[in-house]
């Protein structure tokens, strides 16, 4: 069920009516569960086993580490509750890219072995969810968390509908205090209807319209002219950030008007200046989830320049190698990673606090022009035509011939019209603190004028192809 | 619970939607798009003053292929409308007929070799026939009797769902109003304006650009398995009966095909040249002009250039007055 169809309004809105007539927190957070099981059951009932194994192998373990003294048997709670988790995520993630590298690597020594690729159905949300049943059990193993005090408060968090399927990855010990608040109630605040209508418009009319374009380009990339590619690159930042940061505003508005809160995924992250800001500001639940459970359990920066650097490639080929099982996703996750070193390495963090805004500038467009080549590498998944992509764009070839391309007939100018809208709503909310905040402040009629067009906006730019949001896949 | 503020936000978000689903229709009828060349041929056809002799259907090819007023001088006066527009193939043509009005004396449609031979893509899309039904047009029990309830299903469709899938105008006009200022090798005008010879394409395309077309646009083994299909052969004869009873003559047109396109072997031609002479002896006045234009005729893949279309009128003018 994807937040922007008819079907999921009609399931809120009765979600919402059973809850205003239940009395008491059990009763919602029962109907809760239920409600978010249905929701995930909508797309396939048989993967919900996945997630009721995986709420009850790290539910008792981290209940048996909480009591646990002897440390040996703590750790191998731990390596239990690990080894349950990323083998879910091994084999219904992995399986089918590691067979098939195996096989390839037989191939090259001369070996052809009869091997088969299973037919392996990738379960919705698996990433997200074994992060957050990790994150709890490593968070009871270092002592920093208390377990659930009820089966059923653990399984909403690890279920919770708003965020089941793509995120933001909550920590236990952020959501598990709010199930004991008393005074969250259902509240339809101006702020979390803000938020769910400005992840529709990021969604549906800058996400999905821009994708469009960026298909058709991206498809063909050897018959455009640099700037073309260029045109489609941009875009295709603005439509992964609008997509996925759409659906997150979406989850956090929801959740907002069930009466609990999340934590922020994205905080402008294209205005970023060094890739450790980027990563401050790009998905922020995974980019913090990897900082604390895995660049500081590889040691961190406490080993040593080298151990340090050893630590950040891996943490990114491992973030990479986590949003899919491909090639492109370790190649763009190694980008990151080559960056972040050599950032390190000439220790830029540090001393551009005294750098002049002109040298800041020059950073910031380094930066960008970087993000752009590492989406490059996300997105084709084709090598050929990753390689392709990125020849065009790195060798400009300085041509501005667009006629006789069918442009005309790939959207191309409403694309450069939206993309030029997202870029000055972008900044305008960069310099005001937030459009959704800048929004709350004005009067009932503006607001009611800017909901109105909104309204006209969402109708006429509405693909008439439904897409799904693209962090699915993950 | 604050439903006050959700039923605030729920009114004008759906007031903005319901606004502008009903205000398609206008949006649509003032934007403007490629398919505004349906409204001037509706309305032509609509001018029951002062009829044509003679009226022309078919898609861009014969946009470009035949002079309307070149047509009427060489044949001594006689009133020639060229109707066609971009991608009309049969079954959208068949829509207008219901509008040609009484005192036409010929009704000619164009085709394409390739739409006798895979004569399932006559049909014309949902898109086609929502820009129908946005101009007004409504088809009336005649046509539903030539095309057959299917083809005419989306008609049926309710109001509101129709105004809905139209939901992309907007875009679509954004589309093709910035690319009227940036392709001028088209002459996009005359879409809105020209009914004897609404040509658009105006320069022949660079070499490259050309041999790319004439690569991406020869249909393997089409010229060797040709074929005319016996449901073309059925349509078309049920087309000419209707006619027929109006008291209007019918015939049809087989477009020149590129010699450039690598399958046009030279035994294709021989072959499709045979099939439709035998069409034409015993089923219906079928014209061919498959083989009469050169490679340097064409501005692309199957436009003809002035010359092209000059040599076209005239043929086509021996064909249909002598």
């Amino acid at each position: 069920m994807l937040f922007h169809t008819f079907e999921f309004l009609i399931f809120f809105i009765v979600l919402i009516v059973i809850l205003s007539f239940s009395a008491g927190m059990t009763w919602k957070k029962w109907v809760l569960l239920v409600a978010s099981c249905i929701f995930y059951m909508w797309w396939n009932p048989a993967f919900i086993l996945l997630i009721f194994f995986s709420i009850g192998v790290d539910y008792y373990l981290g209940e048996a580490l909480f009591k646990e003294e002897n440390q040996a048997k703590r750790k191998l709670y731990l390596v239990l509750s690990m080894c349950s988790n990323l083998g879910l995520l091994a084999f219904f993630k992995y399986f089918n890219f590691f067979s098939d590298n195996c096989l390839w690597i037989l191939q090259l020594f001369g070996y052809e072995p009869s091997w088969t690729s299973l037919n392996i159905i990738l379960p919705v949300g698996i990433s997200f969810y074994t992060f957050q049943t990790m994150s709890y059990t490593i968070d009871i193993y270092r002592k920093k968390l208390k377990p659930a005090e009820s089966l059923l408060d653990f399984s909403l968090f690890v279920s919770f509908f708003p965020q089941l399927v793509a995120g933001p990855i909550i920590r236990a010990r952020d959501f598990l205090p709010q199930l004991k608040d008393k005074s969250r109630k259902i509240a339809f605040s101006t702020e979390s209807l803000l938020l769910v209508t400005k992840g529709l418009v990021k969604k549906i009319i800058i996400a999905d319209n821009l994708g469009i374009f960026v298909d058709a380009i991206y498809a063909t990339p050897d018959i455009y002219p640099s700037f073309i590619i260029w045109i489609a690159t941009i875009c295709f930042s603005i439509q992964i950030y609008c997509d996925f940061s759409g659906y997150t505003d979406i989850a956090i508005g929801l959740a907002k008007m069930l009466g609990y809160d999340f934590p922020l995924n994205f905080n402008k992250p294209y205005f970023a200046i060094t890739p450790s800001d980027f990563w401050r500001r790009w998905h922020i639940s995974l980019s913090s989830w990897l900082k604390d459970y895995l660049y500081i359990s590889l040691g961190g920066n406490r080993g040593g320049t080298l151990l340090t650097y050893r630590n950040l490639m891996l943490t990114m080929l491992l973030g990479g190698l986590w949003h899919g099982a491909s090639w492109n996703f370790v190649a763009w996750g190694f980008l990151h990673g080559l960056i972040l070193v050599i950032y390190r390495w000439f220790d830029i963090d540090k001393k551009i606090a005294s750098w002049n805004n002109g040298y800041k500038f020059v950073s910031f467009l380094i930066m960008q022009y970087w993000v752009l080549i590492t989406w490059i590498t996300f997105r084709q998944t084709d090598a050929s035509l990753m390689l392709a992509t990125l020849n065009k764009f790195l060798f400009v070839d300085l041509s501005l011939k667009i006629q006789n391309i069918g442009l005309g007939n790939l959207s191309f100018f409403s694309t450069l019209l939206i993309l030029g809208g997202f870029l000055a709503v972008h900044t305008f909310s960069y310099f005001t603190g937030g459009i959704e905040y800048f929004l709350e402040r004005q009067a009932k009629w503006k607001l009611a004028i800017i909901l109105f067009l909104t309204g006209s906006m969402l109708f006429f730019f509405w693909p008439t192809q439904e897409s799904p949001f693209i962090y699915f896949q993950f | 619970m604050h439903i006050r503020n959700l039923i605030f936000f729920l009114v004008f978000v759906t007031c903005g939607v319901l606004i502008a689903m009903f205000s398609v229709p206008s949006i649509h009828n003032q934007l403007g798009s490629d398919f505004v060349r349906t409204e001037l041929i509706l309305k032509t056809l609509k001018d029951k003053e002062s009829p044509p002799d003679l009226v022309l259907f078919g898609n861009s090819i014969l946009m470009n292929g035949i002079d309307g007023q070149l047509l009427s001088k060489i044949s001594g006066g006689t009133k020639v409308y060229n109707l066609s527009s971009s991608g009309q193939n049969l079954y959208e043509s068949s829509l207008y007929y219901q509008e040609v009005p009484a005192g036409v004396k010929m009704v000619v449609q164009f085709v394409q070799a390739e739409l006798l031979s895979d004569f399932p893509k006559n049909r014309f899309d949902d898109r086609v026939a929502r820009n129908f039904y946005l101009y007004g047009y409504r088809p009336r029990p005649e046509t539903y009797r030539l095309l057959g309830d299917s083809l005419l299903n989306y008609f049926k469709e309710p109001f509101y769902e129709i105004y809905a899938d139209s939901r992309a105008i907007v875009s679509t006009s954004i589309n093709q109003s910035f690319r009227r200022v940036l392709r001028k090798d088209l002459n996009l005008r005359a879409l809105a304006t020209e009914i004897y010879y609404p040509y658009t394409y105006t320069t022949r395309l660079d070499s490259a650009t050309y041999f790319r077309r004439i690569q991406v646009n020869s249909p393997p083994e089409l010229m060797t398995t040709y074929q005319v299909s016996p449901e073309a052969v059925a349509v078309l004869n049920k087309m000419k009966d209707y006619f027929s009873d109006r008291g209007i003559e019918y015939k049809v047109v087989v477009f020149p095909i590129n010699p450039d396109l690598s399958n046009f072997s030279d035994r294709y031609k021989s072959e499709a040249e045979n099939i439709l002479t035998n069409l034409t002896t015993t089923k219906f006045d079928l014209i061919s002009m498959i083989n009469l234009l050169n490679a340097d005729e064409f501005i692309d893949h199957v436009h003809p250039t002035p010359e092209g279309a000059k040599k076209m009128t005239q043929a086509f003018a021996e064909k249909i007055y002598r």
